[in-house]
């Protein structure tokens, strides 16, 4: 038996490379994950056809005879057990270590730049055992079996599953198998999958459609919303399920976040049908007092003066389809009111009209406003229309800092957008200094304000081949809304210094010396080390946040400070929210386990001062 | 008390692996070449071969199916300790008698259900051989029409097969 290493994947599957649209699956399963020598995994390839699925595991020694027409999904196959590839003589054991790793290779990590996982399909009984002449012979480097691998309780797929659930919470599981649902029911939705499609079932291929719709993490398609980071995978997937059956939505974020973007994006793909349907936009902020009427519900010939014609309002060209009402909170009182009716009575009375029309539209409001505070205060939001919209699902989009893996496929778009917008514009590539300066920055105006960071670094360099830090400028800019929650909005931007040396220089910079073992040398030797060891701390944090500070203005940027400071692999997605727990983790210490900086090593720092304050609060 | 014999290993690798993850899987793939959303480069033989997996262990199944009521009994707990010191004269009927008991409590009605089954996906499988043998080299898609509701009705008939044999219990019971 081949002994596994759980840390890397024996017998090493190749994936195909694909620039493929579709979401992407991992199938784990003894018979179709198997890897055959010789000749094609037919019972593979049956399966591909069966559900739709285009095989990219890449470890196939043959090309296939045959092609599957309009894919659902494309797979990537794995045994789940070792060896991936057996023969006669092997013997087949379950290696839960290595399905583990082959499923975080394909997950949102910082080692993983490729496709991520949209849905798992995962078996529940695997056969385990001697390869013998007869198993081989009916299904090439299958084993015999063993008592205990057809009893329910003690399926290996239910032993993976727990484990998914364990490391990966977000990753949608689905149970593929061919036992009967209600024997297993309990037992998978106990172990938390998702659902269940028979192997048998003729319908496999559309249930796993609607798996993938419902479930499944896939980034837009049609790369309308672009990005493929986990929250904004997570927040596609809940404007799916919120949007189903074409209920009233309402998207919060903070501005340029790409509101507009994701109510296209329900529009296209909010239902399981895919069908369609009329998209109408509405800027709120532009319904005047005296045009509203008219824009909104339209108006009949002769209504009023000028009106030559009969003219249909936004809401009646919506109708069958979406209603987008961007910037909700910007909208006159007296709009707020016209709407509301047209909520509740799902009927529209145009300007001079005697009686009303019936429409069947969805209403999907955007703001970056608290609306709650004006309703409160009841001059500028009708509560009325705040409860109806409150009565709607609600879908937050994430702001750019919290999905800042994104930042480099939003770039290379704003890239090609403004170089093709721009006639004379050369052809460039994006540095890495450029690229680590742009990812380093924490975006109060979100996408928007990359956008026009991006536009203008091309715009102001047309004639070279390269995007480097120094074309960036970011300029200061504070939120005016007090929505984007102000205790977390990082002070304004400030162009990182690129070249600072590695934190880790200062220390590696000390001389080696051989260890005195004279007591004279080693008395109160631990206290002046810790002394020393702390003051070379507080040196490498405020080397860092002075790399980070404005000259002009002293405003520091802690987050891009924390960047520095921190490597990669201990970030996680939520990095503001890190880099203040880190300060704080310097200032305060940690559970009695992590000690403090001295009072008195902070003190001689102005920079630390500072950053004890904003971590700490005023008080501190 | 339980005993899990050979029996119960080769239900998994016929009923399992073969017929539910080989015959009906194949099953569902050929009826996707009819239906056009799998296109191989010769359908007419991608059509034999998925059809044709179920003369490669079918007559297996059916033996598998005849074993049953021997090697399932909780009569075979009379070859070993501690049932096989029973005094001949008491094995002599209460053997029988255990056997039949077993038979009585739904096992007889279980085992004739699942060979019934296995009769009539047998005789679909020929209905359907004889429709494949009509077709033309290269076939349409109108062609395939007749062989398409065909299809459908062996993998109804298939899984109702599987369904039965899943339904036979996976150990030896004590009565």
């Amino acid at each position: 038996m081949t002994s596994s290493d759980h840390n890397s994947v024996p017998n090493d599957t190749t994936e195909s490379a694909t620039s493929s649209t579709l979401p992407r699956i991992l199938v784990i399963d003894d018979m179709f994950g198997r890897q055959v020598q010789g000749r094609p995994n037919r019972e593979r390839a049956n399966l591909c056809g069966m559900y739709g699925l285009r095989d990219v595991t890449g470890d196939e020694p043959f090309p296939s005879d045959e092609e599957v027409v309009n894919p659902t999904a494309e797979a990537v196959f794995f045994r789940g057990q070792q060896p991936l590839c057996a023969t006669v003589g092997d013997s087949v054991e379950n290696d839960l270590g290595a399905t583990i790793a082959f499923v975080r290779k394909g997950w949102h990590t910082d080692a993983n730049s490729g496709p991520t996982w949209a849905l798992v399909l995962l078996d529940l009984c695997f056969y385990t055992g001697a390869v013998t002449p007869d198993s081989n012979n009916a299904f090439a480097g299958m084993p015999v079996g063993r008592a205990g691998d057809d009893d329910a309780r003690s399926y290996f797929g239910l032993t993976i599953l727990k484990r998914l659930r364990e490391e990966f919470p977000e990753l949608p599981v689905v149970i593929l198998s061919s036992k009967q649902r209600e024997e297993v029911s309990l037992l998978f939705t106990e172990a938390g999958a998702l659902g269940f499609i028979s192997r048998t079932d003729s319908a496999g291929r559309s249930l796993l459609g609607e798996y993938l719709w419902r479930h499944g993490l896939t980034p837009d398609p049609s790369g309308t919303v672009v990005g493929t980071s986990l929250r904004l995978l997570l927040a596609l997937r809940k404007a799916r399920r919120e949007a189903e059956g074409r209920q009233n939505v309402l998207i919060r974020g903070e501005r340029g976040t790409g509101k507009d973007l994701l109510a296209q994006y329900l529009n296209r793909y909010g239902t399981l049908d895919n069908e369609r349907r009329p998209f109408v936009t509405v800027d709120c902020g532009a319904l005047l007092p005296s045009i509203w009427k008219s824009e909104l519900l339209g108006h009949k010939r002769g209504a009023y003066t000028g009106a030559d014609s009969d003219r249909q309002g936004l809401v009646v060209q919506a109708n069958g389809g979406d209603l987008f009402l961007d910037e909700i909170g910007n909208m006159i009182p007296e709009a707020q009111e016209g709407l509301l009716r047209v909520i509740e009575t799902r009927e529209v009375v145009s300007v001079g009209a005697t009686s009303g029309r019936v429409v069947d539209v969805r209403f999907i409001a955007a703001t970056n406003k608290s609306i709650e505070k004006a309703a409160e205060a009841g001059t500028e939001f009708l509560p009325d229309l705040l409860d109806r919209l409150n009565f709607t699902k609600t879908i937050w989009l994430p702001p750019l800092r919290e999905r800042r893996s994104d930042i480099p496929l939003l770039v290379e778009r704003f890239v090609r957008e403004a170089e093709s917008s721009c006639e004379v514009a050369m052809n460039r590539q994006i540095r890495p200094n450029a690229m680590n300066a742009l990812l380093a920055y924490d975006w109060p105006g979100n996408i928007r304000q990359l956008q026009s960071v991006v536009r203008d670094a091309v715009n102001s360099h047309r004639d070279v081949e390269y995007l480097v830090a120094g074309h960036l400028h970011f300029g200061i800019d504070i939120p005016a809304e007090a929505e984007n929650n102000a205790a977390d909005v990082i002070p304004p931007i400030i162009s990182p210094a690129v070249d600072l040396p590695p934190a880790t220089e200062p220390v590696a910079e000390q001389p080696e010396r051989p260890l005195s073992t004279d007591p004279k040398n080693l008395n109160g030797s631990f206290d002046r080390l810790v002394a020393g060891f702390h003051e070379q701390i507080a040196d490498v944090v405020e080397a860092c946040l002075s790399a980070y500070s404005d000259p002009l203005t002293g405003k520091v940027n802690y987050t891009g400070a924390y960047r520095l400071a921190v490597s990669p692999s201990e970030q996680s997605s939520n990095v503001s929210g890190d880099a203040k727990r880190w300060f704080r983790m310097l200032f305060v210490g940690k559970n009695g386990l992590v000690a403090p900086l001295p009072a008195e090593t902070v003190a001689k720092r102005p920079l630390l001062m500072d950053a004890r304050r904003w971590a700490c609060g005023s008080g501190s | 008390m339980s005993i899990s014999p050979q029996w119960q290993i080769d239900r998994g690798q016929l009923n399992h692996n073969w017929l539910q993850n080989g015959v009906v899987v194949a099953l569902n793939h050929a009826s996707g070449i009819c239906t056009g959303t799998v296109r191989p480069r010769d359908i007419t033989r991608s059509l034999s071969e998925d059809i044709n997996r179920w003369q490669e262990r079918s007559t297996e199944l059916s033996s598998l199916l005849n074993r049953f009521v021997v090697e399932m009994s909780p009569r075979i707990y009379f070859n070993s300790p501690p049932l096989s010191r029973c005094p001949e004269e008491t094995r002599s009927w209460l053997e029988p008698l255990t056997h039949e008991l077993w038979l009585q409590r739904g096992m007889r009605e279980k085992i004739d259900a699942a060979k019934a089954a296995y009769q009539k996906a047998d005789s679909a499988f020929q209905k359907i051989y004889a429709e494949l043998s009509n077709l033309p080299s290269s076939p349409t898609t109108d062609d395939l029409k007749p062989a398409c509701s065909q299809l459908q009705t062996l993998i109804a008939r298939c899984q109702a097969l599987a369904d039965s044999i899943s339904a036979l219990p996976h150990r030896v019971l004590c009565c």
